[in-house]
Order: structure tokens, then sequence, then C-alpha cells
């Protein structure tokens, strides 16, 4: 049943990516991108309990890994994206090993200060990231032996950041269910528990927010991509808060659950946007309404009511 | 501009004033966590709305000594039942708070961007007088917010520990459940914590408004000073909180001698990212924290 | 041979002393129990043992290897288990699942590309244990729903899914009802047969019925040491603790 219903899912974004309409589309793309980092961003709320506001980092690094080594070296998409992923896997790493290691309250403050301390220095380094203004880039063909993609094809983006969904979901799908998944399910579940049943957790919770950063910065670089632009602006505490968002939308603790976050708030907000100047307004009450109802998101909240998804064995 | 050691101590007085308003918004930021676990994000924001309370109440009465009484009122009424009625089904659980008043840092930024509007705006000097020594002229306004900071900190510190609310909020920082196992009104302590935090915010934003420029994300760049602050100082320890504010931002204020505001901001998160690989849990935090 | 050897260990707290030059030796396989009135230190000694807690003095030993101030997960890997007092467990989690962690943890089984379910000895292994505390009907209720005496009980069975070689239980029949205070009991006892059990216990009826030793702890101090029948006729052990009642 769960099968079927992921088969057909992935049916319907390939048959998609033909019919939709040019804006639908590339809306549709932004959404796919965004998938991407929500997922990433459960592994570390909804899986370890690890309320990070430093995803902005990663997201930034991740875009700016990849627009740069184009921009300056000619390298093509594919290894540029990978050098993006890695800047994010260098950066979680290094975040990681200080904010780890502290207690519940002084992670999510100390996390909300490198987001904060990186967007300035961001905004500050205008040689490096082009500041607020940011950089534009021309993206190379891609080519596979003879065939070349061209990502200004209309379809060449779509299939694009389509086919690193995937593979993000298969990986992250793969990490969730295998022995990983569990030490993290119970690390979120009683922390003290796991490290009286032999567990370090410091290092589990590291690698969850390593895997954590690295798709984020996959994220932030199929973004930019799809953009062929990145500015300072990704790394503002905006994007840190918006995979929260996501998330608690869609439900914490499973991985399709912020995907639907992320269609539902990115229609939201591409249609409240247009009227209404201060739609944030609406986020804020949205926040304060889905926490009243359930911490575990509103998808979490029906799933907590029946039968748990995600990652039941 | 002046120079030689007279350079150097503009920079230094600059940074330890700034240093006194910092340390009154972090106090409110440290007493809230410390009684009721709640990692306010929006604590920047309240700061904010005194800066445009006040800039509103100036250019109503053309008195800004008036906005300084009615600013902390307003803010007052308001934090109330926002601690009772919003906030409080979520105290003691650091990252819900956080995205709970994330939530009401966008309100409050997004009502202020509507009002208020986009554009930062100035408010004059309400005291245009200014001092001259070692060769250098120092805004006497600049001083008289550093004497009323000064002021209202010893205030502070006088109702923490001389009155018996300010005891009961003490306890209660130390030991909830020995505090309401005492049979103390939890209650009144929460909302009365909440109610004096934010009012220290907020006369921070009122104070500031006339030496900074008042703009609808003025907080931001305040929350960040002061969440630096209390993880120096410890979170919860009203003691380290302080030292750490007047510390961090005349290190700051020094190094804004040689370095651009970005780079001395940089250097404190250096010293900060160093305290925490010493000692996790801040300079005067205690172990549980 | 001694298995756990506690030698002089002290712990302060401030100006005040929970634990004074406290020793302890447990033999293998030994039941033993600790009682001691509210305050004597008894948690405190579990918190030192287990790792939670670093002593201000003295050593302690497993099976002569010093294991002083190790992290509780180390102290874990090395066969020593415990329960709280509070009972502790993953609430979202079901008993199966529970126990498949514990078990998990001493096999160092974390490779993101296999399957859970395709670890076949992890599963058997968490089937015994369900089958052994007598929740195998309950395996797959999340440990939340499960009544306050299965929710001990699975918490015994954790600890138990590490293979530890001491099992430290701390007060595992507190407020539950007695007939499930029997069945607790009744695991126990089945437990002692192969593993060393070290039981604190505020019911001092269910100590002396069922341990091979009693240590006694008063104001942070070992007072009395022996078997049951001696303990209940020490007259300072009567004075201090059974008289208080």
């Amino acid at each position: 049943m769960k099968r079927g219903f992921t088969f057909l899912l992935v049916i319907s974004l390939l048959v998609l990516g033909l019919i939709l309409p040019r804006g639908a589309r590339s809306l549709m793309v932004q959404m796919m991108a965004f998938s991407i980092f929500a997922m990433a961003y459960d592994i570390s709320l909804g899986f370890t309990n690890q309320c990070s506001l430093g995803h902005s980092v990663f997201f930034g690094a991740g875009a700016y890994g990849t627009i740069l080594p184009m921009l300056h070296w000619h390298f093509g998409v594919l290894p540029s994206v990978f050098i993006g992923f890695l800047l994010g896997l260098v950066l979680a790493f290094l975040t990681g090993l200080i904010s780890v290691r502290l207690s519940e309250a002084y992670f999510v403050i100390v996390t909300a200060i490198f987001s904060a301390i990186f967007h300035l220095l961001a905004m500050d380094m205008t040689w490096l990231t082009g500041g607020d203004d940011g950089l534009s880039v021309t993206l190379p063909k891609i080519g596979f032996g003879p065939l070349k993609l061209s990502l200004y094809h209309p379809l060449g983006t779509y299939y694009f950041v389509l086919a690193f969904l995937l593979a993000g979901y298969l990986a992250l799908r793969t990490i969730v269910g295998s022995p990983l998944g569990m030490i993290f399910v119970a690390i979120r579940e009683n922390e003290k528990r796991t490290a009286f049943l032999g567990y370090n957790v410091r290092t589990y919770k590291l690698i969850a927010f390593l895997i954590s950063g690295t798709f984020t910065a996959l994220s932030g670089g199929l973004y930019a991509v799809s953009l062929r632009y990145a500015t300072a602006d990704f790394f503002s505490l905006y994007w840190s808060i918006i995979p929260i968002v996501w998330c608690l939308v869609g439900g914490l603790g499973t991985l399709i659950g912020p995907c639907i976050g992320v269609a539902l708030m990115s229609l939201f907000q591409y249609y409240v946007s247009a009227w209404w100047t201060y739609y944030l307004v609406i986020f804020g009450v949205l926040i304060l309404l889905i926490l009243r109802v359930s911490r575990r998101g509103i998808l979490g909240y029906f799933i907590g009511r029946g039968a748990r998804g995600g990652w039941r064995l | 501009m002046p120079e030689g050691v007279g350079f150097i101590l503009f920079y230094l007085i600059n940074g330890l004033i700034w240093g006194l308003i910092i340390a009154l918004i972090s106090l409110g930021l440290s007493l809230i966590f410390g009684v009721m676990g709640i990692v306010n994000m929006a604590h920047g924001d309240i700061y904010m709305i005194g800066a445009v309370l006040s800039f509103y109440f100036v250019s109503l009465f053309g008195n800004f000594w008036i906005s300084l009484l009615i600013v902390p009122l307003i803010v007052a009424l308001i934090a109330a039942p926002t601690e009772r009625f919003i906030l409080r089904p979520f105290e003691g659980h650091p990252s819900v708070t956080m995205i709970a008043t994330v939530g009401i840092s966008f309100i409050l930024q997004q009502v202020a961007l509507a009002t208020f509007g986009g554009i930062p705006k100035k408010i004059s000097s309400p005291w245009e007088v200014s001092f001259d020594f070692l060769g250098v002229s120092y805004p006497g306004y600049r001083l008289l917010v550093a004497a009323i900071s000064a002021l209202i900190i010893i205030g502070v510190w006088l109702f923490l520990y001389r009155t018996s609310l300010g005891i009961l909020i003490r306890a209660s920082m130390q030991d909830k459940e020995m505090a309401s196992a005492m049979g103390i009104n939890v209650n009144k302590v929460l909302i009365g914590t909440f109610v004096l935090g934010s009012v220290l915010a907020a006369i921070g934003g009122v104070l500031a408004a006339p030496i900074s420029q008042v703009f609808y994300l003025m907080g931001n760049d305040v929350i960040l000073l002061c969440f630096i602050v209390v993880i120096v100082g410890g979170l919860g320890s009203l003691e380290g909180t302080l030292i750490a504010a007047l510390l961090l931002s005349s290190v700051e204020g020094a190094m804004a001698a040689f370095l651009t505001p970005t780079e001395a901001r940089a250097m404190i998160f250096i010293i900060m990212v160093a305290v925490l690989m010493l000692r996790p849990q801040g300079l005067f935090g205690s172990n549980s924290a | 041979m001694a298995t756990l050897k506690v030698r002089e260990v002290t712990k302060r707290f401030g100006g005040l002393v929970a634990l004074d030059r406290v020793n302890l030796s447990v033999e293998e396989r030994e039941l033993r129990g600790i009682i001691g009135p509210n305050g004597a230190g008894k948690t405190t000694l579990f918190n030192l043992i287990t790792g939670e807690l670093k002593p201000t003095g003295g050593k302690i030993f497993l099976d002569d290897e010093d294991i002083t101030g190790l992290p509780p997960h180390l102290i874990c890997q090395k066969g020593l288990s415990r329960t709280f007092q509070l009972t502790s467990i993953f609430p979202e989690l079901t008993v199966y699942e529970s126990i498949w962690v514990g078990i998990n943890s001493k096999r160092h089984r974390w490779n993101p590309f296999t399957k859970v379910k395709n670890l076949t000895d992890v599963a058997e292994r968490a089937e015994k244990i369900c089958h052994l505390i007598g929740l195998q009907e309950k395996r797959d209720e999340l440990a939340v729903n499960l009544s306050y005496g299965d929710q001990k009980i699975l918490e015994i069975g954790m600890a138990l899914s590490t293979e530890p070689s001491i099992l430290l239980l701390d007060e595992p029949t507190q407020g539950v009802s007695p007939k499930e205070a029997e069945e607790i009991i009744g695991v126990i006892q089945r437990l002692a047969k192969d593993i060393t059990v070290i039981l604190i216990e505020h019911s001092v009826d269910v100590v002396l019925q069922v341990c091979h030793k009693v240590t006694v702890l008063h104001e942070g101090r070992v007072i009395a040491e022996g078997d049951p029948a001696e303990i209940s006729k020490n007259e300072e052990v009567q004075r201090v603790y059974l008289g208080e009642a």
C-alpha cells in the first residue's frame, strides 16, 4: 500500500514535468529542491530532536559552493553540485562538533548565532558572495558521453532536480530504515536512556547533524542552479526558520510529511504573498496554532492518533 | 576624528555604554530563560517595539522623557497576556519555546513594518550637550544613557534580592519544584518575570532609539549580541550575564577602533566559540543549565 | 572473584556529604539488596557506579578494571546496566523496538545501508527477551501505552538487553500494584540465576525475602552488611531503619 503510493507519486512527478505550464513547473522545481531541505532538516529535528537554527549556514554554503566553482573555474554543473555538498559536510562537521555536546537551550541559541554570524559575514564579503545583490552564473551543458543536457531547456532543470530529489529521498529513506535510523529515534525519545544502553549519544547526534547539514547543502546547490543565482540572503535566519515551518505543517519524524509541508507552504506563499505583503504574520500565527495542537506537527498529530508512520519496523 | 589615547578611550566608552544597554536587555533574556525555560527569540523585537513606540511618542508629544515612562507600561500590558495565554503551555521546553517565539517575532516585525514602515528613522537626541575630556568631545546623552542603565540594573538587583517577589523569582530560578512545593504563587512569578524581562528590553529600546536608527529589523542585530552574552556568561546566571555584557561590549567597542563592525562582531563570536570549547555551560553557568 | 568493588567512595554536593567512604563488594551471581531510609544515598551510589555522577573520592572496579568516572555508555559497554527510580523508557517505541535498541548497542551495528529487519540475530535475541520478561504478547504496544507495572518490567528488559554481567535495579517495585510487584520480583529472581543483580528497595520485606546479602546505608555510610537473618536482628539497623516505621 505504502509502496504503491510512493510509486504513484514518482510517476505523477515524472508526468507533471511534461504537462505543467511554465510558471507552475518552475514553482514545482523550487518545491522539489526545498523538499530535500525539508527532509534533511527533519533528520535533525524530527528524528534526533536537535532543534537547529543554523541550517541556513548549510543552505547558503551549498548554494555558493555550487555557484562559485562554475563562475570562477568553469567547473561542470555536477562537479559543482558535489563541491557544494562537500562544503556542507565540512561546515556541518565544524559547527556540529561545537554544538552537539551542548544542552538543548544552548544548542538552539548557538546554532542561531552561527546563522546570524555567517549571514553578517556573507553580507560583508561582497568580493566573494556579491552580498545582497548576489552572483549570477551561466550554466554549462551537462555531458553524458555524446548526450548533452542543457539546463536552459524548459524540461532540463525539472528532471535534473527531480533526479536529485529521488536519489536524496532514497538515501535518507535507507538511513531511516537502518539501525542508525533506529538509534536516532531512540535518542529523540530518551537521550539519557540511550546513553545508558551503551550508545555514545554525542557521536550519533553528530552523525545525524552531518547527514542533515549535507543534504541541506545539496538542496541549496540545486536551488541556486534552478535560479542560476546565489545571494548572501540564503544565509539569513529566514532559511533556518522556514524548514521548521515545513516540518511543523507536514509533520515531524517522517520523510514524506515535510515534503507535503513544502508543497502546502510554497503554494500558500505563492498565492498569498502576491496580494498581502505582510504574509509572514500568517506564518507566525500558524506556528503558534500548530504548536498548540501538537508539537509533532499536523501530520504527526493525525498519525499519532492512529498508527505511527515513518520509522516503523 | 580624535587621535591617540583619547581615540581608543572614545571607542572603549562607546562600547561600555552599549554594554550597559546590552546588559539591560540580556538580563531580561536571562531571567526569562532562568525562571521559565523560554529561549525568547522575540526578545530583540520587544526592544525594537520599545524604540518604535518611543518614536511615536516623541513625534506626538515632542518629549522623549514621557516615552521613557509610558512605553515600558505599554509593553508590560502586552507582555502579561502574551505569557499567560500564548507561551504558558510551552514553558520548560527550550526548543518549543524557541519555535513559538519565532512565531511571535514574525508577528511583531510584520506589524512594525506595516505601521511604521520599512525605512529607518531617527530620533533627535533629547539632551544636546557634549562633554570634553582628554581632547575628545563626547555627547552627553550617551553618558546619561549609561547612568540611567546602571541605575536600572541596580534597581533590578535590589528588586531581585530585597523584595519578596524578587526573592521568589530567584528561588524559582534555582529550583522550580522546590518553589512550587513551598507554595509559591507560580502564576504571579511567571507573569512577573516575563513582564520584568520584556520591560527591560523595551527600556533598552527607548534608550537606544536616539543613538541608533529606529528600524523594524533593529532587534535582529541586538538579539545576536545578547545571545552571545548569555551563552558566554552562562544561561540563567544573572552575574554572568552582567559581566559578559560589559566585557564583550567593551572588547567589541575597542576593536571597532581598528576593525569594521562585522569584523569586530566576528571576533566576539570567536571568543564565544573559545569559551564554549572550554566550558560548554558558559563562564558562570551551572552544570545543569 | 568479586565482580564489582566500590572502594572508599565519597560524594559531596557542595557542603553536603551524600556518601562517605562507602565500601561494597558484590560477588558473581549474587542477588544483593541495598536498603536505607530516604536520603541514605542509595540512588547516589548507583549514579556513581553507572557513571551518571563522578565521585569526589574513591575508586570503583568492575572485574578489577578501574571504571571510576567513565561516561555512562562505556560503563554500559563493559557490562553494567541499570534501571531508574523514575522509569526511563522510549515512550513512542514499541516494546520490541525498545529491546532491539538495547541489544544492538553491544553489536555495534549502525551500518546505514542495512535494514533493521534484516538483522536476524538481533531480532531473535529481542524475541527471547520479550519472552523472558513476559511481555511477548505486548511486543507491538507502544511503551507509553503500557501500564506502569509493565513499563517497569520493560525497563528491566531494556537494561537486560545490553547483555550485562551486573544489573542494577533502582526501586523496581515502587508505585506498582501488589500483584505487579510480585511479577516483577519473579522476573528478578529468574534473572539472578544467570547474572549479578543489585537491588535498591524501599520495601524491606522484599529485600529480606529474596536477596542473598543485604547492605544497609544510613546518612551516606554503610552501617551493616550481612545475610537477611543477620540484618533483621541487627540492633543499629532496627534503630535507624526498621524502628522508623
